[in-house]
């Protein structure tokens, strides 16, 4: 049966945009990688379509970052008002602050432990995860486990402040503080 | 059993132990029964979801464009025409544009650069008429010809001087190359400068015979492409245009929108981008941008085609919120810019100063 790719389109593309912002940091080209990675995986019909558009996107976004110098001179050219303001300055300016800060502690972890981690946020399975990173399966717990960790100690070290709690009661990490989460 | 390893832990709180398996069952029970695995358990669930929280902070606005998009881009993938044999340089300054500014820019350069005593009294721009602006065809323009029908509306020398510095560049680019191959080259850019010369003037011709002829304005909102909108596109423009006419116009991004252009889009840094609209079969952008005022600056591009005698990449259109009667009687002038390699010439109601500064502020 042939893959229906407008309803993979439709579940898919909010989480293949956030997978991808996270490695571009621009909304419009996450969109926009995420556009083509759905306009290269049509003429496919993989077994598992979210998986492969996934590993296209993610083949884009190597790629990206090798002219990301050369295209940020061009969009430093093109910038301009964001078509749609909500937020206040006031809250804008935080939102960039934590965000930056985010993104700083993700850049702290290894390339293969952030892949794991945002995937995994992305809403990918263990076996997708492994599919795509061609880790073995058994190896996709203990990785997630050691980059969540590192994440919230880089965030700290960075003086992120999202969650606010990131400081547990013995000082080291936030686990345990939102123990009522489980 | 024995205590969990930390894979473990991470599967369970994960999810990612089928529910039917043995193992599940087994997990279940142990962590029921052992207080330090149980709170192990508690301490990654409690971190996975600071993650969450954390990376929910690096997450970008919630918007998915409508699958069209996708098969729009997969069947329209950008097509360059054959590149002939030009310098670089010259090849870019040949891909010509050519911007018509229709009414209300008076009112623009004056809210934004020149002062109120440089624009005629009446000027004012009303948000009702914007909206009507809004529901117009797909160029959005509004017949700023019926305000102009009575101007007297000069020819276009500026668009021959401007041809004739074009001429001076091919020539001393011909000069600097000695070779006969390049005399020649420098003879067939001669020739397209003449071509697009005569093209642009054409433009401007036909822009003020619609002017002239043009009747008094019924009504502020038009259905139809105006007479202006008609005017500016002559050739294989003019049908490209009707043809949008008739088309829907879908939101995109920016960068879906200049990948369909093949260059960045044009518009003015100042202002705040409203939308970013593509025609689907025609590859038109159509950019609107705030104004203030309830105004709306439009502009509509196209695909500039490397090579091309004239192409007419770039339409720009003040929306027209203010009734015929009352329009500025500004001559017309004629101004011409390069951004980004791309020549702009923009023509509009305007004295000379004021549509210097206009676009003045016209950029990538």
């Amino acid at each position: 049966m042939a893959t229906d790719w407008a309803e993979v389109y439709r579940v898919t593309f909010p989480d293949l945009v956030r997978f991808l912002y996270r490695k571009v940091w621009e909304a419009d080209r996450a969109e926009d990688l995420a556009q083509e990675a759905f306009v290269r995986a049509l003429p496919h019909d993989p077994e598992n379509p979210r998986a492969f558009v996934f590993t296209v996107a993610a083949n884009l976004a190597r790629d990206e970052a090798r002219t990301a110098i050369r295209r940020r001179k061009h969009l430093e050219l093109v910038k301009a008002e964001p078509v749609t303001q909500t937020e206040s300055p006031a809250e804008g300016l935080e939102r960039r602050e934590e965000e930056r800060a985010v993104q700083a502690a993700l850049a702290q972890l290894s390339e293969r432990d952030r892949e794991v981690l945002l995937l995994w946020d992305a809403g990918l399975d263990y076996d997708e995860i492994a599919a795509q990173t061609g880790l073995a399966r058994s190896a996709i717990g203990t990785t997630l486990s050691r980059a969540r960790r590192r994440l919230v100690e880089a965030h700290r070290e960075l003086g992120g402040r999202t969650g606010g709690r990131a400081d547990g009661p013995d000082g080291k990490d936030g686990r345990g503080n939102d123990a009522a989460l489980g | 059993m024995q205590h969990l390893d930390d894979a473990l832990i991470a599967e369970w709180v994960d999810g990612a132990i089928a529910e039917d398996s043995p193992r599940h069952g087994a997990i279940a029970a142990h962590v029921d029964q052992c207080d330090e695995c149980r709170i192990r358990v508690e301490e990654e669930r409690a971190l996975a979801g600071h993650v969450r929280q954390l990376l929910g902070v690096a997450t970008p606005p919630d918007h998915t464009p409508p699958f069209e998009e996708v098969l729009y881009r997969a069947g329209s993938a950008p097509k360059r025409a054959p590149v002939r044999s030009i310098p670089v340089g010259w090849r870019r300054l040949a891909v010509a544009a050519t911007v018509v500014v229709a009414g209300g820019v008076g009112w623009y350069a004056r809210g934004l650069v020149m002062g109120r005593s440089a624009v005629p009294a009446g000027a004012a721009v009303t948000a009702d008429a914007v909206g009507a602006t809004e529901t117009t065809g797909a160029t959005g323009t509004t017949g700023a010809a019926g305000a102009t029908s009575e101007r007297d509306v000069p020819a276009s020398p500026p668009l021959e001087s401007t041809a004739g510095k074009r001429l001076e560049v091919a020539t001393a680019e011909a000069a600097g190359r000695g070779a006969a191959a390049a005399e020649e080259q420098a003879a067939a850019e001669r020739d397209d400068v003449r071509r697009e010369a005569a093209a642009e003037r054409q433009v401007v011709d036909e822009i003020v015979a619609a002017r002239r002829d043009a009747a008094p304005p019924a009504a502020p909102a038009v259905a139809a492409p105006s007479p202006m909108a008609q005017a500016v596109a002559p050739a294989e423009n003019e049908l490209r245009m009707q043809k949008a006419a008739a088309e829907p116009w879908g939101t995109a991004t920016r960068l879906t929108a200049e990948r369909a252009l093949g260059r960045s889009l044009l518009l003015v840094p100042d202002l705040r981008v409203v939308s970013i609209e593509m025609t689907a079969d025609s590859g038109l952008v159509r950019v609107r941008q705030d104004l203030g005022g309830g105004a709306v600056l439009e502009l509509v591009q196209s695909r500039a085609t490397d090579g091309a005698a004239l192409g007419l990449a770039a339409e720009v259109i003040v929306a027209d919120a203010e009734p015929r009667a009352r329009m500025a009687r500004a001559p017309e002038a004629v101004e011409t810019i390069v951004v980004s390699g791309i020549r702009v010439v923009v023509h509009a109601p305007l004295t000379a100063d004021s549509l210097r500064v206009l676009i003045g502020k016209l950029g990538t």
